[in-house]
């Protein structure tokens, strides 16, 4: 396992950084949305240009940053080890949320699936065996 | 789930399929086009590879939302891992990596993982 992880390791930690700008990407886009959606009301259709620049376009580059991060971490290791790492960013979107967001309770069942998915994920990254 | 019709199911599942499909072919050509240790990285914005794959996740995003319009999130979310097995099997027969029982173990607790997250989400 140490050796999977020594060998998986610089891919593993891109990709887990890559997963939390996926995370950091999706919760930009939804209070952009959730303003804009709130602009429109208010004002009628005129959505917030301070909105578009604060929170819709930096989750775009978010996002892009991610995949860029995602495809060099790719580079050092198995695909099948590492693309599975991916579902870290439900962890980091909910950990996120529960820090920012905080409209939503989050319930126990959840927090467990959370501890689940981080298993699977240490399972797997210590998996590679060539 | 109430007013599905047969039809819509199997059109769900296949669009479910195809999108996890796609994903998984996204994260491959990412691969390809991502030099292994000590490359240039700078090579990857260079590479087709790496458009082709961003354009296929954003095909199986697109897809994904459509999805999350006819079904709860609470479903879309742990079909969504249906990709890591596709991963497996692209992996196995285009990259020569070997399917262990370690990893199917692993991705066996992740979707687990997954389906409980959106379980209380729900």
């Amino acid at each position: 396992m140490l050796e999977s992880l020594k060998r998986n390791g610089k891919g593993i930690i891109l990709l887990l950084i890559s997963a939390f700008s996926l995370a950091l990407g999706q919760l930009l886009w939804k209070w952009g949305m959730k303003d804009l959606e709130l602009a429109a009301e208010i004002a009628r259709g005129i959505p917030g240009i301070w909105t578009v620049f604060l929170h819709v376009l930096p989750g775009f580059a978010v996002y892009a940053i991610g995949a860029v991060v995602m495809t060099i971490g790719l580079g050092y290791g198995e695909l099948s080890v590492l693309q599975p790492i991916n579902s870290m960013s439900y962890v980091f979107a909910l950990i996120l949320s529960a820090i920012f967001v905080r409209d939503e309770v989050i319930s126990p069942i959840t927090i467990v699936g959370v501890f689940v998915v981080v298993a699977g994920v240490i399972v797997i990254g210590g998996s590679s065996k060539k | 789930m109430t007013g599905l019709s047969t039809i819509d199911i199997v059109i769900i599942i296949a669009i479910l399929l195809t999108e996890t499909f796609l994903s998984s072919l996204a994260s491959y050509f990412l691969k390809k086009s991502s030099p292994a240790d000590g490359g240039n990285k700078l090579k990857i914005l260079l590479s087709p590879f790496f458009y082709l794959g961003g354009v296929l996740y954003v095909i199986a995003a697109a897809s994904n939302i459509y999805l999350l319009q006819k079904l709860p999130y609470a479903i879309v979310l742990p079909l969504g891992s249906i990709t890591y097995i596709w991963t497996m099997f692209l992996s196995n027969r285009l990259l020569g990596e070997k399917i262990t029982f370690r990893k199917i173990l692993g991705m066996c607790i992740i979707i687990v993982g997954v389906v409980l997250v959106a379980l209380g989400k729900n």
